[in-house]
């Protein structure tokens, strides 16, 4: 089983490399949305105190458009088909696809990330470092587990385009939630302005908690499900 | 397949039972006759309780009137998708893998969705009148709004084409992934209030006294909407078998008019 | 009776839009059934 995600990991990161589809769209349109945010949003601090909830937002669409790449190209020319024919691990196929979504995700983040501190002028604490890692990896682990579930799913069928956003939205609202709270607490915004006079860095452990959760969920949900999912009739 | 319908219209004439089934409805059958007879009646039933014979909240008024309303509704629409998630189950871990649990999966999912909508609605008038809002942040509400999207997208999916089997399969691994994302996202949304405000407004149903004809006003409400899902569910999963059975036939003359073809075309 | 307006709507769309779905499946049933027979049905 992990040897198959290596080889299908690798395969779609390599698909990737050759094609620069991600690079050259995808971030691209990731750090549009950033802008078009700082337009709608239109004043520098309200921008700078939701910054973690726009960042996580951006994340998601991007998400989006990322599981709909990664499945056209499994199903443009029936190679999941093939895999499935050849006997491959539907486990395996699922464990590598997630983890090569994975780390375009994680990409993609490092990138807006930096976006946001120059655009929205957000500034992590240096006590938050940690807390802002841990955060991204067990967000970025629930988001590509869902990802590829749901991309699976929907793969080859007609109208996916439209249907994957419609399932896969409600269903990543908990790490939006969860993410955005945490990176909220090591950024320490919503301070003065919010709520609340402060928020400590503790107090975006328990959204871990729940990000652990959710991944953890998903995973072995994703794990049991895509082999049934995989066999068309 | 409207392009058939004419055709089988003109046998009309000619199939004797089907003009006395007619007036029977071709879905139902003694037992569902009388839930369909008992849903009416306590439907009615309800509407008189609910508007006429129990008395106003002290502290609502007549806005409590709503709840005869919402609470079924709401209650109808869980046990729906309680009965998706274990109709899906049913289907994919049985080894005969009978597609009537497929259907009772997807009647169930859509009458479900209806209620669910219905419960959006009438909490939001009933919203209006008692905390002055259509729509709260709260906890609960919130989880029922995503449940509504989440068995929208679910009926999308029902409708995606592809075989029985593969929109049984596909449907019934989306109904279970849905009974497991349910308690997350209201897991989430329940820390996410509780973290930051108190939800601004009270508990509705917490602090209101009710006497007896209320409590059976709200009963009645409850069995009327119980034995009308019960009904609808019948019902829906029934059209749904005609219409996988209409689907069939329509692809089974296509593949004997193509077999005829090729056929044709091999001797020729 | 206070706020009749609210009340009225919400058993008017209530059992309205019920009425309607049930209209909608017994006109669906009507549609797809005209060529099944009786004894065919697993219901009958």
């Amino acid at each position: 089983m992990w040897q198959t995600a290596r080889l299908v990991a690798a395969k779609d990161l390599n698909i990737e490399w050759r094609s620069r589809q991600v690079t050259n769209q995808v971030l691209p349109f990731a750090g549009l949305t950033l802008v078009l945010f700082a337009f709608a949003l239109d004043r520098d601090d309200i921008t700078a105190r939701v910054a973690p909830g726009l960042f996580w937002l951006a994340t998601t669409f991007s998400l989006i458009v990322l599981v709909q790449r990664a499945f056209a190209v499994e199903t443009s020319d029936g190679a999941l088909d093939t895999l499935r024919v050849a006997g491959v691990d539907p486990a395996g196929i699922y464990l590598g696809k997630s983890l090569a979504l994975a780390a375009q995700l994680i990409v993609l983040e490092a990138l807006l990330l930096l976006g946001v501190i120059v655009f929205y002028a957000s500034h992590i604490r240096p006590a938050g470092i940690v807390l802002v890692i841990i955060t991204a990896l067990l967000a970025t682990c629930g988001l590509a587990f869902v990802g590829t579930l749901y991309g699976g799913l929907a793969a080859g069928a007609k109208g996916r385009e439209t249907l994957l956003p419609l399932l896969l939205l409600p269903v990543v609202a908990p790490v939006l939630i969860g993410a955005t709270r945490a990176f909220e607490a090591a950024f320490g915004t919503r301070g003065g302005a919010g709520i609340r006079a402060g928020v400590e860095i503790s107090d975006g452990w328990p959204w871990v908690g729940m990000l652990a959760i959710f991944a953890a969920v998903f995973g072995a949900a994703g794990v049991l499900a895509f082999g049934p999912l995989l066999e068309e009739a | 397949m409207s392009a058939t319908v004419p055709n089988i219209q003109s046998q009309q004439g000619v199939d004797a039972s089907w003009v006395s089934r007619r007036w029977r409805g071709i879905t139902s059958t003694g037992f569902s006759r009388f839930l369909g007879i008992l849903a009416i009646v306590l439907t009615v039933w309800l509407v008189l309780f609910g508007l006429i014979f129990s008395p106003p909240d002290i502290t609502q008024q007549s806005s409590v009137r709503i709840m005869y309303i919402h609470v079924p509704t709401a209650w109808v629409a869980y046990l729906a998708f309680g009965v998706t998630g274990l109709s899906s189950a049913m289907y994919l871990f049985r080894k005969k893998h009978s597609l009537i649990w497929d259907r009772f999966a997807g009647a169930s999912a859509e009458v479900g969705v209806m209620f669910m909508g219905l419960t959006l609605v009438t909490g939001a008038l009933w919203g209006r009148l008692t905390w002055g809002v259509y729509w709260a942040w709260d906890a609960r509400l919130t989880t029922t709004a995503f449940l509504f999207v989440t068995y929208v997208g679910y009926l999308a999916v029902r409708r995606l084409g592809g075989s029985h089997h593969a929109r049984a399969r596909r449907s019934g691994v989306l109904g279970l992934l849905a009974v497991l994302e349910i308690p997350l996202v209201h897991f989430s949304v329940k820390l996410w209030r509780s973290l930051h405000q108190e939800a601004s407004v009270a508990n509705p149903s917490g602090d209101v006294k009710m006497d007896g004809l209320m409590l059976f006003s709200l009963f009645v409400g409850l069995i009327a909407f119980s034995s009308l899902y019960f009904w609808l569910v019948l019902h829906r999963q029934r059209v749904m078998y005609l219409e996988d059975r209409y689907e069939d036939a329509d692809l089974d003359t296509a593949l004997a008019e193509r077999r005829a073809e090729s056929t044709g075309g091999s001797h020729g | 009776m206070d706020d009749a307006g609210f009340i009225f709507t919400c058993y008017g769309v209530t059992l309205g839009a019920v009425a309607l779905y049930i209209g909608l499946l017994l006109r669906r049933a009507r549609r797809n059934g005209r060529t099944a027979k009786a004894e065919e049905l697993p219901w009958t």
